[in-house]
């Protein structure tokens, strides 16, 4: 508990949300430029390359736009 | 795009893309669906049974805290969704009226594109073994090639491998006729 409070104090949760998001938004810009290269490269449809991608950013955006506005609020 | 890549020979006709059935792809999401509706299952959990919550956590004050561990989850799980539908998508056998060509994406950073000449090809097994891919009629097929240096080619999950083993024999039936064929209007 003394460590949790510790940790706590050391590290506020703003800065650890604020980090998490950073971590998390570079996964997510790292990962979306592969997925990306990867379907544009090697797909043999472009119809479901396009369909793919903007179904991918439809769901993924809003968790992460999610995930900087409660790193506002936190 | 995938074919401007492999530069097809001149005339070369694409007879079939094959990429594993549905069901391969089905049963993969199904874990990613479950990743997905966890977090919620949680909070219904909790909200009808409150005396499991912890003492220091209250639904309602924490919401900003929660909302953001519920939104990296979901992040996550969506990438790995994402990830397996383009390891699915991208893995595919073509087969031309020349030759078979197997993409397996393994993973992002690990992409296996084999080719191999019709008239190379000395067996094609197919297996279908279990309930599922008996009734829905997807299953193994590997391909054996007459040289010991090359590699044979086997790819789990293929749907109908029974019409896809046909297409490959008709296509190095018509490919051997025409090469035998070209060979003896040299000779004459």
């Amino acid at each position: 508990m003394n460590l949790y409070s510790d940790l706590l104090q050391t590290l506020p949760l703003q800065n650890l949300a604020t980090l998490g998001f950073l971590l998390a938004l570079a996964i997510y810009a790292v990962f979306s430029f592969i997925m990306y290269y990867h379907w544009n490269e090697y797909s043999v449809e472009p119809k479901m390359t396009s369909l793919t991608l903007i179904l991918y950013l439809i769901s993924t955006l809003p968790p992460l736009l999610i995930m900087g506005i409660m790193t506002l609020i936190i | 795009m995938i074919f401007e890549k492999i530069q097809l020979e001149k005339d070369e006709k694409v007879l079939r893309v094959a990429r594993k059935h549905w069901f391969v792809i089905l049963s993969e999401l199904m874990g990613v669906l479950v990743m997905l509706l966890i977090p919620f299952l949680i909070i219904i959990i909790l909200t009808l049974i409150p005396s499991l919550t912890p003492e220091t956590l209250h639904l309602s004050t924490h919401l900003p805290i929660i909302s953001y561990f519920i939104a990296l989850w979901l992040l996550m799980s969506l990438i790995s969704g994402f990830m397996i539908w383009t390891h699915y998508y991208l893995d595919l056998w073509i087969i031309t009226d020349r030759r078979i060509i197997a993409i397996d994406q393994v993973h992002f950073f690990n992409r296996k594109v084999s080719s191999f000449r019709l008239e190379r090809l000395q067996d094609v097994k197919v297996q279908i073994s279990g309930i599922i891919p008996t009734f829905l009629n997807f299953g193994t097929l590997h391909a054996h090639t007459a040289s010991n240096n090359e590699e044979n080619f086997t790819t789990t999950g293929l749907p109908d491998p029974r019409e896809l083993q046909a297409t490959i024999q008709k296509a190095t039936d018509e490919r051997l006729l025409t090469i035998s064929g070209q060979t003896s209007h040299l000779v004459s």
